[in-house]
């Protein structure tokens, strides 16, 4: 019996390494996570020191991927940058999520009234640009990526209480739910212990691939300098002081943009991934 | 035994809307005591069951009646169908239990047993996360699992039909309640299954003193688990009586064909005998007798024109307008002899 157990353990995380592309974009994505963690500890070179007399100049043995055109090194940039983009793309998913779900369950498991309002206000926000919107209150509140990604993941908080209501109506009407009420559990308690965890699968999934757009957003954001201001380095702000130099140094904007490349389509993968896997695992009779 | 009543149902009704479902049932049940509400399938007894707990589905609300829930030395009992929800969810699994139908549907897929019985452990007893914890297995151990320390930390999914049902029944009995109610424990299990969670209810029903009120269609059930029987038809209850002089000698039309329908005669070499007709549709009652148009007994005037009320005699009632002549007739009780 352990053994089937055992086996029904790890057979998600078989089929998630089972699957080349997902297994090369979580690697990817691991290593990001170790980059945003240990960049000060690994950059070779402050992120903000300029040296004017090294500007735009290509790889070499002191600056592996090149200086900008503040002579400051591109390589320890973009790894600074790495812990600022998923920084504030953490911050907005953590704000969708946190915002979103609970909402989410309140309204699937509760129904009637509570559904009603809550879903109308979750589709008004689902008609605002999320940008457009990150933008305005950027705009309003001074550029400040804090605020931006706030704003960023308020707007996409809908689709978090969407994903989370739609699954609470399917546990609710389950009798375990009904067996849990009969022993004495309160709603919060049921939402947390028993809605909850059975209703985690697509929303994991959907952190995922949140986590992608949000990213995008953060360079959007960056770039159109409503994001992180100078002297710190994004992805998203490199991209925006690179294009001015796109002639003489075309790989200015070529790195950042890959990276952004990158990150955005490991998370997806793995979002697809996990959804497939969790898919299949559901499906089978238990 | 003169055991303490633990819970007094009077005058219970219950209407989905303006569509009565359950009229005016009325019963007591007393520690160590277990009563089978018996009939089938949309006559009311789930309703009833759910009642109890305040476990109405939405549109479905109790509309006349109480639900006493007596505690020795205790003057004013609780009334459960008016009791706020705070109050509800203090009794419910603390006092009043529950075990439904489905073993496979009523654990939660992502917890593991052990962690679901300690839960209750932990919300009514106050207990802590370890000695809970121990309290789960050994209650694992008492309903007869196997190897319970190891089994309480497996998943529901990789428990069998019948343990899993062991299982719920140990969560249900975690916090010693006063009353177990059991919505068709057994319906949805193998047969060879049912007989060892019957046993297993009887025994736990024995060792704590509770009263149970088993909720089922199947009188095989009742039998070797119940002492009295109330059975219902059509939202109201239309015996109640001992368990054995009900099936020795039903007052009612309805109960004596239920008895003559048990697939338990076919192993007597009598066929079962099949009730022909369906239960009236909830919201238009006929004006008589709910059962009449499909009763072998009935006559005009007599049974379908006026509301026949309940009659009690001693410890026995039932509602029926030819129940005195057709006893003394003896054409309720079912033949002596298999015909070949």
């Amino acid at each position: 019996m352990t053994a089937i157990t055992a086996a029904r353990r790890d057979t998600l995380g078989r089929r998630l390494a089972g699957r080349r592309d997902v297994a090369l974009a979580l690697g990817v994505l691991v290593v990001l996570t170790l980059v945003a963690l240990a960049a000060p500890l690994i950059a070779p070179h402050d992120p903000v020191d300029q040296d004017l007399l090294h500007r735009l100049e290509g790889p070499s043995a002191a600056h592996w991927l090149g200086t900008d055109e503040s002579g400051r090194d591109v390589l320890s940039r973009l790894l600074h940058g790495t812990r600022v983009s998923l920084g504030a793309s953490l911050l907005a998913v953590s704000v969708a999520t946190v915002c979103g779900v609970p909402l989410g369950l309140l309204a699937g498991y509760l129904g009637r009234g509570a559904d009603l309002v809550l879903s109308r206000v979750a589709d008004a926000l689902l008609s605002i640009p999320g940008l457009v919107l990150a933008i305005a209150i950027a705009t309003a509140l001074g550029p400040s990526l804090t605020n931006a990604m706030i704003a960023v993941g308020v707007v996409y908080a809908p689709g978090f209480y969407r994903v989370a209501r739609g699954a609470t109506m399917t546990v609710r009407g389950q009798t375990y739910i009904q067996a849990a009420i009969t022993t004495g559990c309160s709603t919060t308690r049921i939402l947390w212990r028993h809605v909850l965890p059975n209703v985690g699968t697509p929303l994991i999934v959907k952190v995922f691939l949140t986590f992608g757009y949000a990213i995008l957003a953060e360079a959007s954001l960056s770039f159109l300098g409503l994001g992180v201001q100078p002297p710190l380095a994004s992805w998203g702000s490199m991209l925006k002081r690179a294009v001015r130099y796109l002639e003489q140094e075309p790989m200015l904007v070529v790195l950042p943009g890959l990276v952004i490349l990158v990150a955005v389509l490991a998370f997806n993968t793995v979002g697809d991934g996990l959804r497939d896997a969790l898919a299949r695992r559901d499906r089978e009779p238990s | 035994m003169t055991a303490e009543q633990v819970l007094e149902v009077d005058g219970l009704s219950i209407a989905a809307g303006p569509v009565p479902l359950v009229h005016d049932v009325s019963f007591r049940l007393r520690a160590g005591e277990a009563l089978a509400l018996v009939g089938e399938s949309g006559s009311g007894k789930s309703m009833t069951a759910l009642a109890l707990l305040g476990l109405l589905p939405r549109g479905v609300a109790v509309t006349a009646g109480s639900v006493r829930l007596l505690e020795p030395g205790d003057p004013s009992p609780l009334d459960l169908v008016t009791a706020g929800s705070r109050t509800l969810a203090d009794v419910r699994g603390r006092r009043v239990a529950m075990v439904f139908q489905d073993p496979m549907a009523s654990l939660n897929p992502s917890i593991t047993v052990g962690e679901q019985i300690a839960e209750v452990l932990r919300r009514h007893l106050g207990m802590g996360r370890a000695p809970a914890a121990r309290q789960a297995v050994d209650l694992l151990g008492a309903v007869g699992i196997k190897e319970p320390g190891r089994r309480a930390g497996d998943h529901p999914h990789t428990f069998s039909g019948g343990m899993r049902q062991r299982a719920v029944i140990a969560m249900a009995l975690a916090c010693e309640p006063a009353v177990l109610i059991a919505d068709e424990p057994t319906t949805a299990l193998d047969v060879t299954i049912q007989a060892q969670i019957l046993d297993l209810l009887v025994r736990m029903q024995d060792e704590l003193g509770m009263a149970m009120l088993l909720v089922t269609h199947d009188l095989g059930v009742v039998a070797g688990t119940c002492h009295r029987l109330a059975v219902m038809y059509a939202g109201r209850l239309v015996e109640a009586g001992a368990v054995g002089e009900v099936f020795d000698d039903p007052a009612h039309p309805y109960t004596s064909a239920l008895l003559a329908a048990a697939p338990e005669n076919a192993m007597r070499g009598r066929k079962p005998q099949a009730i022909l007709g369906t239960v009236p549709a909830p919201g238009e009652p006929p004006p008589g007798c709910a059962f009449s148009s499909r009763c072998a007994h009935a006559l005009p005037d007599a049974c379908d024109t006026a509301p026949i009320e309940l009659v009690r005699s001693g410890s026995r009632s039932v509602r029926c307008a030819r129940s005195a002549e057709l006893r003394e007739l003896q054409e309720l009780r079912e033949p002596a002899e298999a015909t070949p």
